[in-house]
């Protein structure tokens, strides 16, 4: 029964998010069955990552030590660029639809006869957002978990739901931002397109700050940073990033409701 | 209780520079039903979605059942049902979930009296609505704003899109609706619409409202349009300047003229001539408006 906007939410959603994990799960598999394969080239590996350029591993491949250890090889074919990414696109994608996309197609009007506040809704739809993007993060666990058997990696479930849990915090940040941004204007192609280009510009910035010195003040300026900052599968979640992750969600998710709340709704 | 459901105080509304609406003032009494009628870009939908609290005014106050709508948003929802001009349905679900739906934010409808009002208008409620025929869609419209029984119904362009006969039954229903009591405000550009279930008519043109009548005192007021065929070729010197009556056409054997209350002179003037038929018909709203308001309705944005 959709007994409120909230459970409607996610009733529209369930097949997207059985869809995208599929897609998630499939991938950890893949990349985990390349990994015998570089371990046993660890020597050569080896060398052939010291004679990358500096900048160009720190970018595509995160800090990490050895690429040949289960954490260090998840780090740089997963959490570093290709999770975040598609992770991000699903929680962009979602938070932008989720006041815009209505206002846009037209469906907010009906929604708003009803007795409920726009506070209410912009809240319930935040909510609808953090259960999606958790299951989805459990999805990616569960691959993690399988890739890391049929690859023979030596880790335990801890770190990768570790990995799992700070990239959902990394996804509620943006998604929210994406919702907020939707909420405050009614335009999803802003919404999505400001939130896009804040997520590349984070990234970027946490990935060349190391090696390049006119950026290393302001790495902590990204979010990519309290994400990947400090590698959540070696040494784990530190509380003041995630809570800096938290916080920035909830900001977004308040301004965008204030403005919301003030503004007119578009025919 | 409040005699008054719908007050609004001097709304203005702008959009950036554009004119939305300008200075509307009226009030709509508990029980009757209102007709906000003018031509596309008017301000009707704006007027509604100013009454529903979903644009804000430059303006002016909005009080519905006596509470502003800027501050009792929800108190006032649960009393009103509201049929956006463009209706915009939850396409994916089918149309007993989007019901159900609205009917759990709302509290208190009663599900089997929901199901009755879908079978007699015949509406598909099983099929996702992106199946449903646009009618089938605003069947489930008209559902969503009659099914918790508000005490005030606010319809943008209701019969737009419905087929006559379900028209009927949509004219069926608001009777239904006025008879338990319920206030209903429409807006329509269709003047023998609001002719038909309207009790008062508010006519707005570019912003502005031009005039508020009672429809029984603008029909009271109406004039008719008399068409006489005599044996021969007909007379007009005997018509000109006869008191209420003006002359429109006076050749072959065929007159036509406009009459405005008593018939009595012109009856007595067509007795002395050879008269073979007498044709009368009663002025619709429209031509009453264009002959108070001067027309030019089409020329408003």
């Amino acid at each position: 029964m959709l007994r409120n906007t909230f459970l409607r939410t996610l009733y529209e959603q369930w097949r997207g998010i059985i869809w995208w994990s599929v897609g998630l799960i499939s991938y950890c598999l893949v990349m985990a069955l390349f990994y015998p394969s570089i371990r046993s080239a660890r020597v050569a590996l080896e060398q052939y990552m010291q004679a990358m350029p500096e900048g160009f591993r720190a970018a595509f491949m995160g800090e990490i030590a050895d690429i040949s250890s289960p954490e260090g090889y998840l780090t740089a074919e997963i959490f570093s660029f290709m999770m975040p990414i598609m992770v991000l696109v699903y929680a962009i994608g979602v938070g932008s639809n989720a006041i815009a996309g209505e206002e846009e197609r037209g469906t907010l009007d009906l929604l708003l006869a009803n007795p409920i506040g726009r506070a209410r809704i912009v809240l319930e739809k935040g909510a609808a957002l953090l259960v999606s993007t958790t299951a989805l993060m459990f999805f990616l666990f569960i691959g993690l978990v399988l890739g890391a058997g049929a690859g023979d990696m030596h880790i335990g479930w801890w770190p990768l739901a570790r990995g799992a849990l700070a990239l959902g915090l990394l996804a509620i940040a943006f998604g929210y931002l994406a919702l907020g941004i939707g909420a405050a204007t009614g335009s999803k192609g802003l919404a999505r397109s400001v939130s896009a280009i804040v997520a590349t510009g984070a990234y970027v910035l946490n990935a060349f700050a190391p090696t390049v010195q006119q950026l290393q003040p302001y790495q902590r300026l990204s979010l990519f940073y309290y994400y990947i900052g400090k590698n959540p599968l070696v040494q784990g979640i530190d509380p003041l990033h995630a809570g800096v992750l938290l916080l920035c969600a909830a900001l977004c998710l308040v301004a965008g409701l204030a403005a919301f709340e003030r503004r007119d709704l578009a025919v | 209780m409040q005699e008054d459901v719908i007050v609004a105080q001097d709304l203005t509304k702008y959009y950036g520079r554009s004119r939305g609406v300008l200075g509307l003032s009226f009030t709509v009494r508990r029980g009757e039903v209102f007709g906000f009628l003018g031509p596309n870009g008017a301000g009707k939908t704006t007027t509604i979605r100013l009454l529903l609290d979903f644009i804000r005014p430059t303006s002016g106050r909005v009080f519905l059942f006596g509470l502003d709508s800027r501050v009792d948003g929800a108190q006032i929802k649960r009393r009103v049902g509201y049929l956006p001009g463009e209706l915009s349905l939850y396409e994916g679900l089918t149309g007993r979930r989007l019901l159900q739906y609205f009917a759990h934010l709302r509290g208190g409808v009663q599900w089997q009296k929901v199901e009755a009002l879908a079978a007699r208008l015949d509406c598909d409620l099983s099929s996702p609505i992106k199946n449903l025929s646009q009618g089938n869609k605003r069947k489930v419209g008209l559902l969503q704003a009659l099914m918790h029984e508000p005490e005030l119904l606010v319809l943008d362009e209701p019969t737009n899109g419905l087929d006559p006969l379900v028209q009927q039954e949509f004219y069926g229903l608001v009777a239904e609706a006025k008879a338990r009591g319920a206030t209903i405000f429409l807006s329509s550009h269709n003047l023998p619409e609001v002719e038909r279930i309207c009790d008062r008519v508010g006519v707005v043109r570019e912003g502005k409202l031009v005039a508020i009548e009672e429809v029984a005192a603008l029909k009271g007021r109406a004039f008719r349009t008399v068409e006489v065929h005599f044996a021969g070729a007909a007379p007009c010197e005997p018509f000109e300047g006869l008191p209420g009556v003006r002359l429109l056409s006076c050749h072959g054997n065929t007159l036509r003229c406009q009459v405005e209350g008593s018939m009595d002179a012109l009856v007595k003037a067509l007795a002395q001539f050879t008269v073979l038929d007498i044709r009368t018909h009663e002025p619709s709203l429209e031509e009453i408006f264009l002959a108070y308001y001067g027309g030019g309705t089409e020329n408003a944005a």
